[in-house]
């Protein structure tokens, strides 16, 4: 989807709080699963940013990595993954359903889609 | 010209000296000579901060504690050697006996036991209703796909089982969390004698050991102690979109969202490794 609209559309993994961090509430870890510690710093957190950015194969899409007080992440109820399209004019032009159930990528292609379509977009 | 000064003027250079622009009561000024310090003699780069995530190949979540924090490699990981803080060391101390070991990792983690739970309710349903699983409809479930009657699900029998109640379900199987292993959750915490199957014994201890008031059900409902609190929904379509200021994660110039209103649309994947 990167590839396809990534000149068209701006594109950005916001990477917030583990879901899964070993010492958190919800285990996962070890086997398939990444072995991660809840970052206690900004600085670990850009780590693991970094490694899951690479692991995932996911550069060279720019990522942002949300502060320790978790701001961004409770602005957009994001945990624990979700995806979100902000239209040209600042609004909200699709939010996806909260993780892993609602992370549905090609809702997003579709509102990608409707959102480029648009003659009404305030012209760049 | 005078030689004893460039003489000493080279001799420093030879050893790897560069200009000084500290004053002579700094800390240089041991080894400085007429503004000039010694670089080889400098301090030692400090030692790279520990990762927070298995690098060295570590296999299970023990073996990465125990490499990083277990320093007098007595086996144990105490709050002291740990030092990330109580409500995490609380977190990875299964047995509450104040130090993590081994043994804290031995039984199936709270997701494993979630997901385990989560794949029964799913493929032993014999009714219409997704809400409840009956204790008896669990051993109508079994007996119809133990199918050589021996009262053992073998993985053979179990993964058929599975096909088949898929095929039947309009839109398949239900999507699990990351990284989720239905099979290999069931297997670290229904199949308590290892042997790759499911015996009917072991599926109804399964099924009491999560039946919380015993009354043969499992069913949908608001944990003890009242509702819980309704799920934030996020910013509505339509509205204005949350406006933030973040940096990436190797460095380099902050971004703002609202930069880019009036320019490009903008899609924000949210995540995180875990």
């Amino acid at each position: 989807m990167w590839a396809k609209h990534g000149d068209a559309v701006q594109f950005f993994v916001v990477y917030i709080r583990e879901a899964h961090a070993l010492d958190g509430p919800a285990p996962m870890s070890g086997g398939q699963h990444p072995i991660v510690e809840e970052p206690l710093t900004l600085e670990e957190r850009n780590d693991v940013a970094a490694l899951c950015m690479t692991k995932l194969e996911m550069e060279p899409m720019p990522a942002l990595v949300d502060g320790l007080d978790d701001a961004v992440d409770k602005a957009y109820a994001a945990k624990p993954d979700r995806l979100y399209l902000i239209a040209r004019d600042g609004t909200i032009a699709y939010r996806g359903g909260p993780g892993p159930f609602g992370f549905k990528p090609g809702e997003l292609e579709q509102a990608i889609l409707k959102e480029l379509a648009r003659t009404d977009a305030p012209a760049p | 010209m005078r030689l004893t000064p460039l003489f000493v003027l080279l001799a420093l250079v030879v050893q790897g000296c560069a200009w000084c622009p500290q004053p002579c009561c700094s800390p240089c000024a041991p080894v400085c000579c007429g503004g000039f310090v010694d670089v080889t003699r400098a301090e030692p780069a400090p030692p790279p901060k520990p990762k927070v995530f298995a690098i060295g190949g570590e296999k299970t979540t023990w073996e990465y504690l125990a490499a990083k924090y277990d320093k007098d490699r007595d086996g144990a990981v105490t709050l002291a050697e740990h030092g990330r803080g109580e409500a995490a060391f609380a977190n990875i101390d299964a047995d509450k006996d104040g130090k993590v070991t081994a043994a804290d990792f031995k039984g199936p983690t709270r997701m494993q036991q979630f997901i385990a739970q989560m794949t029964v309710a799913r493929y032993f349903q014999t009714d219409s209703n997704p809400m409840a699983l009956s204790r008896s409809e669990l051993e109508a479930a079994f007996t119809s796909f133990d199918t050589n009657e021996d009262d053992d699900l073998s993985e053979a029998e179990f993964a058929a089982a599975r096909k088949k109640v898929d095929a039947a379900t309009l839109f398949g199987p239900p999507p699990m969390p990351k990284g989720a292993d239905p099979v290999g959750s069931m297997r670290a915490t229904i199949d308590t004698d290892g042997s790759k199957s499911f015996s009917l014994a072991e599926m109804k201890a399964h099924f009491a050991s999560r039946d919380d008031d015993g009354d043969g059900m499992w069913t949908m409902r608001p944990p003890r102690g009242g509702a819980r609190p309704p799920r934030p929904q996020g910013p509505a379509v339509g509205t204005v979109a949350p406006d933030f200021t973040l940096s990436p994660p190797e460095g380099g110039a902050p971004v703002t969202l609202s930069s880019f209103k009036g320019k490009k649309a903008v899609a924000l994947i949210f995540g995180s490794y875990t």
